[in-house]
């Protein structure tokens, strides 16, 4: 780095500081984690072979983690040095969550159904991935002026939705299946990293939690020897191969389902956006196009490689610089995952640590997350954090409603919304209100403060661009077409010549002026 | 702002201007916590029309009226006494949380289980009969609230009674509504606006209009505007209308009472929590300038509750915040007898079965969307800002509890349920259902027990921790929460949880005693008494319900 003032203000950055420990347990098992969720789901729901699994799939995955940890590792050091500080934390990746439960259960399980062929279906989701990377990247244009007209309580609360709704409620009712485990390291976590308590010759609390986890599996009898033995046979040397051709193949299963991917690239660059905006709360502030960058060239090569999921800005920043992690545990992570994926050892990692242990990290994150949108915004736009947070809760339900659908081998279309309605499932409001959950909240949420802030034409201009992106069905609707969602536009059009009639009744001070010209 | 200053040396007066402005408030207010539970009893519940507009009614509406018409002549009394004009009654009405748990979490339930067998009409006077008795307990407590109150205070930490309380208001409150504003936007988002500008913005419209009336009537005009509502709809509803005097009801009482055993776990704490709130908001009134005598005012508002459940309603009353609010408006006496009568004569007349097919429901709803939002600000709010983590896991078993909820419903829609179809099966397709049901089951006392053990973990109080935790391993061993049903260890392992936890708390303490910088918080300032991050100005008080 040419940035000589900032080299001499710090003599000595380490790579390894205790409070790794802590962040690596917790992102590392949390990549793991996702990466077993996803081996599941590929093997079990798209019954993809083995081998492709093992020896494709999970490789490319692997590259595109160790390419985004490893980069961000390297940022979190330049930006150390350049402030001279070594309290500075990396930003977090792993593979993008919400994506993968969408790219499995609605492009490859489908083509599989259709088709008949585990491959196909394969080549499909690689398609898809594709086109979402590409919209991904172009977040790195427009993601700046996003963050700068949107307040961050928005931002915020939309992440506080997605992390309750998408990282804190399966661990949530994971742990109440292997109460013994999870409750126990529920409190040892709890315990290490609110209340402060540091445990015997440093050993972190995540540390803690599994081993305590593990120890109480294996005396309870809960793990199972025989698994262990099991898994040893996937051992082996997988390295990532091109798959271009893959990719190619996908393009011509997919095209009716092609444009649902942009929604989901623009989700995936407002999530990261969001995280940006989290980790500059905590005191780290990046450069959101360059983590922009690094998370779509990282999909895509991954893509290319043959990972249907794409690489995603994890949540969960100022939760792992306040237990200490810095940029040692990114690097480690992207040590562990690759040797994970390239070494087949998925399958004997889930036979010793049982999966209640690491659960209660997750809760902890989810709920830490929810709790920083309420506690770095002012407490006045708590109403408007609690609104952000309402799609998300309407999306998580109405996939659980569909996959519990599809175990009962029928569709919401073939029972009719009438009768759904009949036995209290407000079916098409809950898939309205859930569409594009990550923009739906942080319109509706900078809606709310623009308002409790006697902002009205911000306001308007939120509720104006609300009533476009339902128009051309990116929020409130299922696919993205012309006229998707006519009477919520409507709603959100009606909503902005109200707000903007009251900016004449209060007009707001002078300085407030600027700014609520807010975007056109 | 009609006599406000003046006044020593007076007389109250039975009606001033001002009580106009406060009538509109309160009244509507009052009206649409009526709709909405005649909603939820009608539709979500699907209850005979019979037994509610005949029977449920008009016992709702007469326990209202009593209070509003008691704090009326209270406040009569409280003038003439001081000599003062200017003393405003403290509004009263229907609790808004409470008519959401008691329809969800305890008439939903007993009324689906026993529909098949019992048919729909006697099921429902089974699931009535329960919540009327779980009415009658929280009229007892509020009884008693007033001499074991502050001990429950101190050992139940904000973070855990307003966590669980804003679990309801996420889910149960806030989401259902926004499911259906969505379902029609062009209505529902409008009336969602004018809310908002008028409670969040905290602004005036023209004339004074409140915004829950403005946003009633906009609704209403595009409803009809659009071709959404039906004249024939009304014109049957007019045809049904019948006079329904409240009758006491003492037999469906002693009916649900020894049924009403599985619900005093949960009764007590929300029963304390009315008790609680009506105490803030006599607080409230009296900082205000209005000393009303406190045990009176408990007393009323106990006894209000308490007739509503001899005469058939299960729904709990208290004392509503906003009391500056009205006396700043210019509110006196009037408004409040005014309201506890127009209530009564509307639900006698059996006219609010007309009013919902005159009025959208979709335009009301936005108000419990507002209501919803604002209990769960509340409780990250007034609780300290490091218990915000707890307060975020109390939330955690209500949405589980609201998913299965979903999840059950479509499956009944598709013809089976999750039992026939096997948990295995669900998980195979995403669904968690075994863990969603553990998790969710007694959600209320779950998200209290989590979030209270929770908070005093933060807290470094290790023994609280560890008391919780005991509370909650026998709660679970007894079925009261991670269980379906009452009877021994019916959720095997989960005590066992809750007993490690304790097990870790009393090791840690052990482990931290007499390290300096791992002393117990003792401090416990709300994130409200805190100094705000930004100034908002003032304008109206935001007036609000519950």
């Amino acid at each position: 780095m040419p940035d000589s003032a900032g080299e001499s203000a710090s003599p000595r950055l380490p790579w390894w500081v205790p409070g790794d420990w802590n962040a690596f347990f917790g992102l590392g098992t949390n990549s793991l984690l996702n990466i077993l969720v996803l081996t599941g789901l590929l093997l079990g729901v798209v019954q993809i072979p083995a081998d492709i699994v093992f020896g494709r799939i999970l490789p490319a995955v692997g590259v595109m983690l160790l390419i985004s940890n490893v980069y961000y590792a390297f940022m979190g050091r330049r930006l150390a040095k350049k402030t001279g500080r070594t309290d500075v934390t990396a930003m977090p990746a792993g593979p993008s969550v919400p994506h993968m439960f969408i790219v499995v259960l609605v492009v490859m399980l489908p083509v599989r159904i259709a088709t008949g062929d585990p491959i196909l279906a394969w080549q499909a989701g690689l398609a898809w991935a594709f086109i979402e990377g590409c919209v991904n990247l172009s977040g790195v244009l427009i993601a700046p002026a996003v963050r700068k007209w949107t307040p961050r309580g928005a931002l915020l609360g939309t992440l506080a939705g997605v992390s309750l709704a998408f990282i804190a409620m399966t661990p949530a009712m994971r742990i109440f299946m292997q109460p013994v485990i999870g409750l126990v390291c529920l409190g040892i976590v709890f315990g290490g990293w609110l209340a402060g308590v540091k445990f015997p010759f440093g050993v972190p609390a995540g540390l803690v939690a599994i081993g305590v986890g593990t120890i109480i599996g294996w005396a309870t009898g809960i793990m199972d020897v025989a698994a262990v033995g099991a898994s040893l046979s996937q051992f082996g040397l997988h390295l990532p191969v091109p798959s271009v051709g893959n990719v190619l193949a996908g393009f011509s299963s997919l095209a009716p389902l092609l444009a649902t991917a942009i929604p989901f690239g623009i989700y995936d660059f407002i999530e990261a956006t969001d995280n940006v905006e989290s980790a500059a709360a905590a005191g780290d502030e990046y450069n959101v196009r360059e983590v922009l960058m690094v998370d779509g060239i990282g999909s895509i090569i991954g893509t290319m490689l043959g990972s249907p999921i794409a690489n995603a800005v994890y949540i969960g920043h100022p939760g792992w610089k306040s237990v200490g992690g810095r940029t040692g545990y990114s690097l480690a992570t992207a040590a562990l995952v690759s040797a994970v994926t390239f070494l087949g050892v998925v399958p004997l990692m889930l036979s010793i640590i049982p999966l209640a242990a690491i659960y209660p990290i997750l809760l902890y994150i989810g709920a830490l997350i929810g709790a920083q949108a309420f506690q770095v915004t002012p407490r006045e736009h708590a109403p408007a954090i609690v609104i952000a947070m309402v799609p998300h809760f309407a999306a998580w339900a109405s996939g659980l409603v569909d996959g519990a659908l599809v175990a009962a081998g029928a569709t919401a279309v073939g029972i009719g919304a009438v009768a759904l309605e009949n036995n209290g499932v407000l079916y098409d409001g809950l898939h309205l209100l859930g569409g594009g959950a990550i923009l739906s909240g942080m319109i509706l949420g900078a809606i709310a403060i623009f308002l409790i802030d006697h902002r009205f034409r911000a306001a308007a201009a939120y509720s104006a661009i609300g009533a476009v992106l339902a128009y051309f069905g990116f929020i409130h609707s299922e696919k993205i077409a012309v006229g998707a969602s006519i009477p919520i536009a409507v709603g959100y059009l009606l909503l902005a010549v109200l707000c903007f009639g009251f900016s004449y009744r209060y007009r707001p001070g002078k300085s407030e002026e600027a700014s609520a010209m807010a975007p056109g | 702002m009609a006599g406000a200053g003046a006044g020593v040396g007076t007389t109250p007066k039975v009606w001033v201007a001002g009580d106009l402005n406060g009538f509109f408030g309160l009244f509507t207010n009052s009206l649409t916590n009526v709709l909405a539970t005649v909603f939820l009893l009608t539709v979500p519940l699907g209850f005979p029309p019979a037994l509610v507009f005949g029977r449920i009614v008009p016992g709702l509406v007469l326990s209202i009226a009593f209070g509003n018409i008691y704090y009326a002549w209270m406040a009569y009394r409280l003038g003439k006494k001081e000599g003062r004009d200017n003393v405003t009654a403290v509004p009263y009405g229907v609790s808004v949380p409470h008519y959401f748990i008691v329809v969800f979490a305890i008439m939903l339930p007993l009324f689906l289980a026993q529909k098949e067998s019992l048919g729909a009409n006697a099921a429902a006077n089974l699931a009535l009969s329960v919540g009327v008795a779980w009415c009658f307990v929280h009229a007892i407590v509020a009884y008693v609230g007033a001499f074991i109150g502050p001990t429950l205070r101190k050992v139940t930490p904000r973070a855990a009674m307003l966590g669980t309380l804003a679990g309801v208001a996420i889910t149960f409150i806030a989401m259902a509504p926004a499911f259906q504003v969505w379902q029609l936007g062009w209505i529902g988002m409008i009336s969602l606006g004018i809310i908002s500008i008028g409670w969040l913005a905290g602004v005036d419209f023209p004339f004074k209009i409140p915004a829950g009336l403005l946003a009633v009537i906009v609704g209403t005009i595009l409803g009809w505007a659009s071709g959404y509502m039906e004249f024939g709809a009304v014109s049957e509803a007019l045809s049904t209308v019948q006079v329904a005097i409240p009758l006491p009801q003492i037999g469906l009482l002693i009916e649900g009472l020894p049924r009403v055993l599985p619900y005093l776990v949960t009764a007590i704490p929300l029963a304390f929590y009315l008790f609680l709130e009506s105490l803030n908001n006599i607080e409230s009134a009296s900082v205000g300038g209005d000393n009303y005598n406190t045990r009176e005012a408990m007393l009323v508002a106990a006894t209000g509750t308490l007739v509503g459940s001899l005469f058939g309603s299960p729904f709990p009353t208290l004392i509503y915040i906003g009391h500056p609010g009205w006396k700043s408006v210019g509110a006196r006496v009037g408004y409040s007898w005014a309201t506890g009568v127009g209530i009564l004569l509307l639900g006698m007349t059996g006219i609010l079965g007309v009013v919902l097919t005159i009025i959208p429901i979709v335009a009301i709803l936005p108000i419990l969307i507002y209501i919803g939002l604002l209990i769960t600000s509340q409780a990250f709010n007034a609780s300290p800002a490091r218990h915000a983590p707890a307060v975020a896991i109390a939330l955690i078993p209500w949405i589980a509890s609201f998913a299965q909820l979903q999840i059950d419903n479509a499956l009944s829609a598709a013809g089976t349920n999750a039992v026939q179809l096997t948990v295995a099966k669900l998980a195979g397709a995403g669904v968690v259902y075994d863990g969603m049901r553990n998790l969710g089951a007694g959600a209320i006392l779950v998200g209290m027990v989590l979030a209270a053990i929770l908070a005093y973990i933060i807290d470094r109080r290790w023994w609280w921790a560890a008391g919780w935790s005991i509370f909650g391993a026998s709660m679970s061993f007894f079925g009261f929460m991670h269980a379906s049903e009452l009877g021994l260890n019916r959720a095997p392992g989960m005590e066992l949880g809750y007993l490690g936890i304790a097990v870790t708390c009393v090791l840690m303490y052990f482990y931290t005693k007499g390290k300096k910088d791992l002393e117990p918080i003792m401090d416990d300032t709300a994130r409200d008494a805190e100094p705000a991050h930004t100034p908002v100005e003032p304008t109206e008080p935001v007036r609000d319900s519950a």
